[in-house]
C-alpha cells in the first residue's frame, strides 16, 4: 500500500493547483457586449441526445450582458473568465505550436452534439472573423455573440468559416 | 496372403548415378516380423520407405511394389494412410500435438472418423499399450521412450494391416529400447500385424524376427530365417558381422564344426560349453583383469559433489567423487535419470555446484548428446571451417574424423554416426585436452561405432583425456579404459574396465555373460574370439 | 461484465472477487488488488484531465477547462469496470487451460484447433532446444551469443519440421472430412446450467434494452429510479455471475462431507 501514497499526494497537490489562475482586480478600461446563444438548437431540439435537453434554456440565451474588457484580450479570453465568473461550464483545445484555441463546449454542449457539422461559431459587430477567437482582439464597444451552428455556420448567415 | 511383393525394383536418387537399390525380390507375409538390416547407408532405409508412399523418398524407380497383391500406386490415399502405419526415428520430431491423447486421435481425426468412434479405439490402444496414465499428460512431460511408444500407439490406433518402423529405438537408452521391442512383439503376436522394420540394435530384435533381410550396397545379401541370415552372411564374409548378436558373431568367427548358429544369450552358453578353451589363453585374459596402477596424473578430479536444480527439489549428485587421468578413456555408466548429463554439466564448469572441488588440469570441452545443436552452416566443411581457418589443422581433422566423402554434404543429411564424427571433428578444432562426451553413440550403427571406438583410441595415445557418458555397455567396454557405474547420485564403482565388468553380474556385456562359466574375465567379443583361436 | 451501472459493477465485482478467491486463494486475490488499486485510482484521475463533460464543476485546470464532478464519477466507474474484467481473467487463467481453450476453437475451426495444438507443442520444444544449443555453445568453449543460436535453432526447426510432415501425412493428414476429436462430454448438469445462464442472461438483455435500469453520467449523472424491473434485473445479473462460485463451492463442500465421513 505504500506505493500508492506518493500517487495521492501528487493528486492532490495537482488538483489543488487547478483553480489558481485569476488575476481579477487587472485594469479594464473597454467595455464590450458578450452573448451567448442556442438559439438553433432550440428549434431544433431533435438535433440533440435526450439527456442534453436540459441544458438548452427556452429562450436560448446562455449568457447575455456587458464585460470589462482589459486592452489586448481576445474574443477567447473573455469568453473563458467570463464563463469561470459566471459558474457557466466551458471548455476548449489548444493548439500550443500556433497559439490557437477552439472553443469545444460552452454550458456543457459540445461541437457534433447535434450533428457532424454542428459546433460553436462567434462574430464580432456581425462580422465572421473566420479565424480562431484567440487571435481576435477587442476593441472598447464591440458586440460579441457565440453562437451553436448545426450547419458549420451557414444557418447563423455567416458567408465565411 | 502376401502383404508386398516386390519385383525387380531398383531406385536411383536424383543425379546420381549409382543405384541406391538394385533388383530387389522379396515376399512378405501376412503376419510377419521383418527385420532389415545393413550398415548406414547400405539402402535399408530407401527400401523400408518406399513401402509407404507418403514418405517414400523421391527419385527413379523401377520393378514393380504390390500392396496385398495390388500396385502399391494405385492404392487410395485413405487406404494408404489407414493400412500402412509408419513409424520414424525421432521421437520428437514425429509427434505432432501437445497432448497425449490428442496424438492418439490424429490419424483417427484425420480419416473423418466420428468423436465417439475416436474414444473407443483411443481408450482400447491406450489400454494395449499400457500408457492410460499418460492419457492427458503433455507429450513434453514424457520420456523418450514413452514418446516412442506413444507414436507406436498413435499409428496402430488406425488398425493398420502393415507397420513400417524406420530405427524406431535409435534414440532411446536400452531399457526403453527394450520395452519399445517386447510391445512391438506383442503387436505382432496377439494381432497379426505384419511388421518391417530396420534396426542396428540386432541383440534383441533378431530371435524375434521371422523374416532377416540384410542390405548392402542396394542388394539383399542374405535373407531367410534369423540363422538362414546368419549362415548367408557368412558365406559372403560380410564385414556386417559386427552388428549381429554377439553369440553370432563367435560362432562366425571361430565355428567349424557346423554347429547350429547360436542367437541367443542362451545358446551361446550352450554353444560355447561345448568348445575348447586353452586354459594359458584364459589365464591371460584373467591377470590382465588385476592390472590396477596407472602410470598416469589426475587430469579431472571431482570431490564430494552435490547438485540439485532447484532450492526444493532433491539432489541430482549426492557427493560424487570421480577421477579421469591423463591420455586415458574414462567411462561413467548408469541408467536414465542417474545423473550423468548433470555430472558432465558440473564437471565442464556450466553449473556450480552447492558443495564440493572440480579441479581440472586443462580447459574442459563438453559434447553434446544431440550433435545438431552445434551444426551451423549448409554443408560440413563450412561448419568446420567456422571454427578455424587453419588448412593443416582441418585436413589432419577431416582425416582423423573420416568425413572426406561428407564434406560438401548438409550435416542434416548425414547418418547418426556421420552426424557424431562431424560434431566431434567440430570440438577437436578447437584443440581441447580434457573432452567430456555425452551419449556418443547415440543413433550410431555398429560400424560406426567401431570407427568411432579406433578415433577416440587413437585421440587418448596422443594425450587427451577423454570421459564419457552413456548407457551403451557394450561400447564402453571395448572402448574405455576405466569405467565408473554413477547410480542414484553417486559412483558406487569405479576401477580399471576389465575388473569392473568381470566383477559384476547383470551389469555387464553379453560377451561377459555368455562366458562368465569359462572365461570369467573375457568382456568382449574379441576377447572370446581369441581365446578359442588359441585352441 | 461492460455495463457501468454502479449496482451492476459491485454485483460483477464481488462475484469475481469471490470467484477468484475460491479458486486461487485469498493471497493471490490480494496481490491482485495492491496491483489494481493505484491502477484504479490512475483510470479515475486520467479522465477528468481530458473529459470536460458534466454539469457540476469542481475546479479548474490551469488551461482553464474544468474538472467536473462527473467526469471524476465516470472515471471511478470505468476503473471499477476494468478491475472486474481483470478479477474475472484471474479467476479464468485458472480454470480456462489451453486444451479448453484448443477445443472450443476446435469446435467452429478443426484446423485452427490443430494449429494450436501443435504450436503449444512447438513452441515449448523450440525453448528447451535453444537451452540445448546454448549448452553445446558453451560446451564448446565459446560464449553463446544469440544471433548464432537462433540460427542454429531455425536450421534445427525447418530439418525437423520435415520428419513432422512426413509423419503428418503418413496418418492421412490432408484427407478430406477431418474430425476434431476432444475429451468433454456434454452432460445433463450443463445442459441445466446452460439453460440457467442462458435465461438470467435473456433477463438482464431485455431488461437493459428496455430500460429499467437506464444510467447516464452526462451532462448530470442520473438513475432510473429503483423500480421491481430494475430489482429483477440486478437479482438475474447476480444470479448469472454466482454460478461459477455456486458450482465451485457446491464441489469444495461435497468434497469436505465425503472426506469427513470416511
Amino acid at each position: 500500500m505504500k506505493k500508492i501514497f506518493p500517487l495521492l499526494v501528487l493528486c492532490v497537490i495537482f488538483f489543488a493547483s487547478c483553480g489558481a489562475a485569476d488575476n481579477s482586480d487587472a485594469y479594464r478600461p473597454y467595455t464590450v457586449a458578450l452573448h451567448v446563444r442556442v438559439d438553433m438548437l432550440v428549434a431544433n431540439m431533435h438535433a440533440l441526445d435526450s439527456s442534453q435537453h436540459e441544458l438548452i434554456p427556452a429562450d436560448g440565451v446562455i449568457f447575455s450582458g456587458y464585460v470589462a474588457v482589459a486592452v489586448g484580450e481576445t474574443v477567447f479570453d473573455v469568453l473563458q473568465r467570463t464563463m469561470r465568473d459566471e459558474r457557466i461550464h466551458m471548455s476548449a483545445r489548444f493548439t500550443p505550436i500556433i497559439n490557437e484555441a477552439y472553443v469545444e463546449a460552452i454550458g456543457n454542449i459540445f461541437a457534433f452534439d447535434a450533428g457532424a457539422l454542428s459546433g460553436w461559431k462567434f462574430h464580432v459587430n456581425g462580422e465572421f472573423p473566420g479565424i480562431s477567437a484567440s487571435s481576435v482582439e477587442l476593441r472598447d464597444g464591440d458586440v460579441v455573440i457565440w453562437a451553436y451552428t448545426l450547419d458549420l455556420g451557414r444557418d447563423l448567415g455567416a458567408t465565411t468559416w | 496372403m502376401e502383404t508386398y511383393q516386390l519385383r525387380d525394383v531398383t531406385f536411383t536418387y536424383p543425379k546420381r548415378n549409382h543405384r541406391a537399390l538394385s533388383n530387389i525380390n522379396l515376399t512378405i507375409r501376412q503376419g510377419d516380423f521383418v527385420v532389415l538390416c545393413g550398415a548406414s547407408g547400405s539402402g535399408k532405409t530407401t527400401l523400408l520407405r518406399l513401402l509407404k508412399p507418403a514418405v517414400a523418398p523421391h527419385g527413379t524407380l523401377t520393378g514393380n511394389i504390390l500392396f496385398e497383391r495390388a500396385p502399391l500406386d494405385d492404392m487410395p490415399l485413405r487406404d494408404v494412410a489407414s493400412k500402412i502405419g509408419f513409424v520414424a526415428q525421432s521421437p520428437d520430431d514425429q509427434i505432432v500435438t501437445d497432448k497425449v491423447w490428442h496424438e492418439l486421435a490424429f490419424g483417427l481425426e484425420s480419416l473423418g472418423v466420428p468423436s465417439t468412434d475416436i474414444r473407443l479405439r483411443v481408450a482400447e490402444m491406450a489400454n494395449f499399450f499400457g500408457i492410460q496414465s499418460l492419457f492427458r499428460r503433455d507429450v513434453a512431460t514424457l520420456s523418450g521412450g514413452q514418446k516412442q511408444l506413444l507414436a507406436l500407439a498413435s499409428v496402430c490406433v488406425m488398425q493398420p494391416s502393415v507397420l513400417i518402423l524406420d530405427e524406431p529405438t535409435a534414440q532411446l537408452d536400452p531399457i526403453a529400447a527394450g520395452d519399445f521391442i517386447t510391445a512391438l512383439s506383442k503387436m505382432n503376436r496377439e494381432t497379426g500385424m505384419t511388421i518391417v522394420l530396420t534396426e542396428h540394435r540386432l541383440e534383441e530384435v533378431l530371435p524375434l524376427a521371422a523374416q532377416v533381410l540384410v542390405l548392402d550396397a542396394g542388394r539383399i545379401i542374405a535373407s531367410g530365417s534369423p540363422r538362414e541370415a546368419v549362415m548367408g552372411l557368412r558365406e559372403v564374409e560380410s564385414t556386417f558381422f559386427c552388428a549381429m548378436p554377439t553369440p553370432a558373431h563367435i560362432w562366425a568367427a571361430v565355428d567349424s564344426c557346423g554347429c547350429e548358429c547360436p542367437l541367443t544369450l542362451r545358446e551361446g552358453i550352450n554353444w560355447l560349453a561345448v568348445q575348447r578353451i586353452s586354459p594359458q589363453q584364459s589365464q591371460a585374459i584373467n591377470s590382465s583383469a588385476q592390472i590396477q596402477s596407472s602410470k598416469y596424473s589426475f587430469a579431472l578430479t571431482l570431490k564430494d559433489i552435490w547438485f540439485k536444480y532447484e532450492k526444493n527439489a532433491p539432489d541430482v549428485l549426492k557427493g560424487v567423487s570421480f577421477t579421469a587421468r591423463h591420455s586415458e578413456i574414462t567411462a561413467i555408466l548408469g541408467g536414465n535419470g542417474a545423473g550423468k548429463s548433470t555430472l558432465l554439466s558440473v564437471a565442464t564448469g556450466l553449473i556450480k555446484p552447492q558443495r564440493g572441488k572440480v579441479s581440472a588440469t586443462h580447459a574442459v570441452r563438453l559434447l553434446t548428446q544431440n550433435p545438431q545443436a552445434l551444426f551451423l552452416r549448409n554443408t560440413v566443411a563450412d561448419d568446420l571451417r567456422e571454427i578455424t581457418s587453419d588448412a593443416n589443422e582441418l585436413a589432419r581433422t577431416i582425416g582423423l574424423c573420416e568425413l572426406e566423402a561428407v564434406l560438401e554434404s548438409h550435416p542434416y543429411d548425414l547418418s547418426g554416426g556421420e552426424q557424431q564424427r562431424a560434431a566431434l571433428a567440430k570440438i577437436l578444432l578447437t584443440q581441447p585436452k580434457i573432452l567430456l562426451l555425452d551419449e556418443p553413440t547415440k543413433g550410431v550403427d555398429a560400424h560406426y561405432k567401431q570407427s568411432f571406438i579406433k578415433i577416440l583410441r587413437r585421440l587418448a595415445s596422443e594425450g587427451m583425456t577423454i570421459v564419457i557418458v552413456s548407457h551403451d555397455i557394450e561400447f564402453c567396454a571395448e572402448c574405455a579404459d576405466n569405467c565408473a557405474l554413477l547410480f542414484d547420485g553417486d559412483v558406487v564403482a569405479q576401477s580399471n574396465t576389465r575388473a569392473f565388468f568381470a566383477g559384476n553380474r547383470f551389469y555387464t556385456t553379453a560377451a561377459n555373460r555368455m562366458a562368465r562359466g569359462i572365461l570369467p574375465a573375457a568382456i568382449t567379443a574379441d576377447d572370446i574370439i581369441e581365446a578359442l583361436h588359441e585352441v | 461484465m461492460f455495463i457501468l451501472h454502479p449496482v451492476m459493477l459491485v454485483i460483477s465485482f464481488v462475484c469475481a472477487g469471490v470467484y477468484a478467491f475460491l479458486l486461487r486463494g485469498v493471497r493471490v486475490l490480494m496481490r491482485g488488488l495492491v496491483l489494481l488499486l493505484p491502477m484504479m485510482l490512475v483510470a479515475a484521475a486520467m479522465n477528468p484531465l481530458f473529459n470536460h463533460r458534466g454539469v457540476t464543476i469542481l475546479t479548474y485546470l490551469p488551461n482553464g477547462n474544468p474538472v467536473t464532478l462527473e467526469a471524476v464519477l465516470y472515471g471511478l466507474a470505468v476503473a471499477g469496470m476494468l478491475a472486474t474484467v481483470i478479477t474475472w481473467f484471474v479467476a479464468v487463467n485458472a480454470v480456462m487451460t489451453a486444451d479448453k481453450i484448443v477445443f472450443l476453437f476446435g469446435r467452429f475451426w478443426p484446423a485452427l484447433s490443430l494449429l494450436l495444438s501443435m504450436s503449444l507443442r512447438f513452441v515449448p520444444r523450440m525453448i528447451r532446444q535453444g537451452r540445448v544449443i546454448v549448452v553445446a555453445q558453451k560446451g564448446l568453449g565459446r560464449k553463446p551469443n544469440a544471433l548464432k543460436v537462433i540460427s542454429i535453432l531455425m536450421t534445427w526447426a525447418l530439418e525437423n519440421s520435415i520428419e513432422t510432415a512426413n509423419s503428418m501425412t503418413a496418418r492421412g493428414y490432408g484427407l478430406r472430412r477431418r474430425t476434431a476429436f476432444h475429451l468433454y462430454k456434454f452432460h445433463r448438469r450443463d445442459v441445466f446450467a446452460l439453460g440457467w445462464m442462458i435465461t438470467m442472461a435473456l433477463v438482464v438483455g431485455v431488461g437493459v434494452a428496455l430500460g429499467v435500469n437506464r444510467y447516464r453520467f452526462f451532462p448530470s449523472v442520473q438513475f432510473h429510479a429503483l423500480s421491481g424491473a430494475s430489482v429483477i434485473v440486478f437479482v438475474s445479473y447476480f444470479a448469472l455471475g454466482a454460478v461459477p462460485i455456486i458450482l465451485r463451492a457446491k464441489e469444495v463442500l461435497v468434497w469436505k462431507r465425503i472426506n469427513s465421513a470416511m
